[in-house]
């Protein structure tokens, strides 16, 4: 809490940037507008270009892709490797926009900030904070629920990473 | 700007880094499609496929058909069927273009292949059966709704413009005449016995022996068997050994050949279908 950030506008008047702990419910809307572009932004073209040179036919019907892993113990790795490609690949999404930007995609559209408790968010804070979010996702309701019950509103991998996410807020102050 | 020049540069890093990482594990795991084509017919078979009404389009089923014969690498169809039948047109198309496949064609039914779809089946080197599979069925049907009645209780007349007599035949709308009903009844049975004269040319048997059956009841796989409706009562070992041993495979690797997923069909061609079906003044079809 606090102001962190003094930007000079003009002479007398300075930008303040206030951070605050953001809200579950916020996260969760930032954190599905993260899925939405992922899905559409990458991982359809990564299925799509995965799915043409291994050689897997993409199923649009439950029960024909059902059939087509019993009967190809192949293609059953085949998909397996796109399942955990897939996941692979949405952590990569959320680390290289948090520790680039401080921020991804869901995250900005609501004015979230990342910010590490030490200077800067590292690689690797980026990628344990979001461990809970993509290949580890089973965990993400026990991780989440540690969130709510806690007054600065961090998971468990946060407090892992060492990171927090906080709301921005700009506010102009004029100097006496 | 610096931030969106940011923002861009990391979105099509993150990009590039998805085709990258698609690229590696798609040529890693590469592996050649397979030597045996599996077609599945796991709804009633009709003239249009919807995700919704649960049918598959001839047209599909011979497109996936057609694919797997010019397909070099295919040495057998797999035939695997789930379906009650569907409308006769569709069905003998299937037949059809099943029949002009020179590979190896063997049928396999699950829990139902009647009518049409065991129609189908016969156009198969081999048929493989449980024992309980409801198979059989051999007849044709154009029953149909007649709404004139309750029409009639709310007050809603149906407005007769027609330019010949038999212009609105099979109309639920209006009370089907005697001369209709004939006519129909004419098509009906034509259309049988052309099913049951495919069918005993399809399996070898007399048409008089299929006639003798074709009275539309169904069957077990047993008793299909024992009427040699089907060869073999088995499983997929069986359906597999015998894929193996009429396409003279050492080794199969079976591939499922689908029909590519349509997003106008999942959502607009369903809606536009439903409407027309809605606003269509004959609902009269026949289905085997």
């Amino acid at each position: 809490m606090g102001a962190v950030l003094e930007v000079p506008i003009i002479q007398g008047v300075s930008l303040f940037s206030t951070y605050t702990p953001a809200s579950i419910i916020k996260r969760f809307i930032a954190y599905l507008i993260d899925l939405l572009i992922f899905y559409f932004a990458f991982f359809t073209p990564f299925l799509s270009i995965y799915a043409f040179l291994s050689n897997l036919p993409i199923s649009s019907e439950l029960n024909v892709l059902k059939n087509y892993i019993l009967n190809s113990p192949e293609a059953y790795l085949k998909l397996l490797v796109a399942y955990f490609g897939g996941l692979f690949l949405l952590l990569a999404y959320f680390t290289f926009f948090e520790a680039l930007l401080n921020s991804t995609l869901g995250k900005k559209l609501l004015n979230l900030k990342v910010v590490s408790d030490k200077s800067k968010i590292s690689f690797v804070s980026a990628i344990i904070r979001n461990l809970s979010k993509s290949v580890l996702f089973f965990i993400l309701p026990y991780d989440t629920l540690l969130a709510i019950f806690n007054p600065s509103k961090k998971r468990f991998f946060d407090f892992l990473a060492g990171t927090k996410v906080v709301n921005i807020s700009s506010v102009y102050k004029i100097e006496e | 700007m610096d931030d969106l020049i940011k923002n861009v540069s990391v979105f099509l890093m993150m990009l590039l880094f998805s085709v990258l990482l698609a690229i590696i594990l798609g040529i890693i795991f590469y592996s050649e499609g397979g030597n045996v084509a599996q077609i599945n017919i796991y709804n009633e078979i009709s003239s249009s496929s919807s995700v919704f009404s649960g049918s598959i389009s001839s047209e599909d089923i011979i497109n996936l058909i057609k694919k797997a014969d010019s397909d070099p690498n295919i040495k057998a169809l797999l035939i695997s069927i789930n379906s009650p039948g569907g409308t006769f047109v569709s069905s003998k198309e299937v037949v059809l273009s099943l029949k002009a496949v020179k590979k190896p064609k063997i049928c396999w039914m699950h829990d139902i292949a009647t009518s049409g779809a065991y129609w189908v089946a016969t156009a198969c080197d081999v048929i493989v059966a449980d024992e309980f599979t409801l198979t059989g069925s051999i007849g044709v049907t154009g029953s149909y709704l007649e709404y004139s009645k309750l029409f009639e209780k709310y007050g809603i007349t149906y407005v007769r413009l027609v330019s010949g007599e038999k212009k609105d035949i099979g109309s639920p709308y209006k009370n089907i005449t005697s001369s209709e009903r004939e006519d129909l009844q004419k098509l009906i049975d034509e259309m049988h016995n052309y099913f049951v004269e495919s069918v005993a040319n399809n399996r070898n048997l007399s048409k008089d022996f299929v006639l003798s059956i074709a009275d539309g009841n169904f069957m077990t796989g047993k008793e299909a068997y024992n009427l040699k409706l089907i060869d073999y009562l088995g499983d997929k070992e069986l359906v597999y050994n015998l894929t193996q041993k009429y396409a003279n495979l050492t080794d199969i690797k079976v591939v499922v050949y689908e029909t590519k997923f349509n997003w106008y069909d999942l959502f607009l061609g369903t809606i536009s279908k439903a409407i027309e079906n809605k606003l269509s003044n004959n609902n009269f079809l026949i289905k085997v």
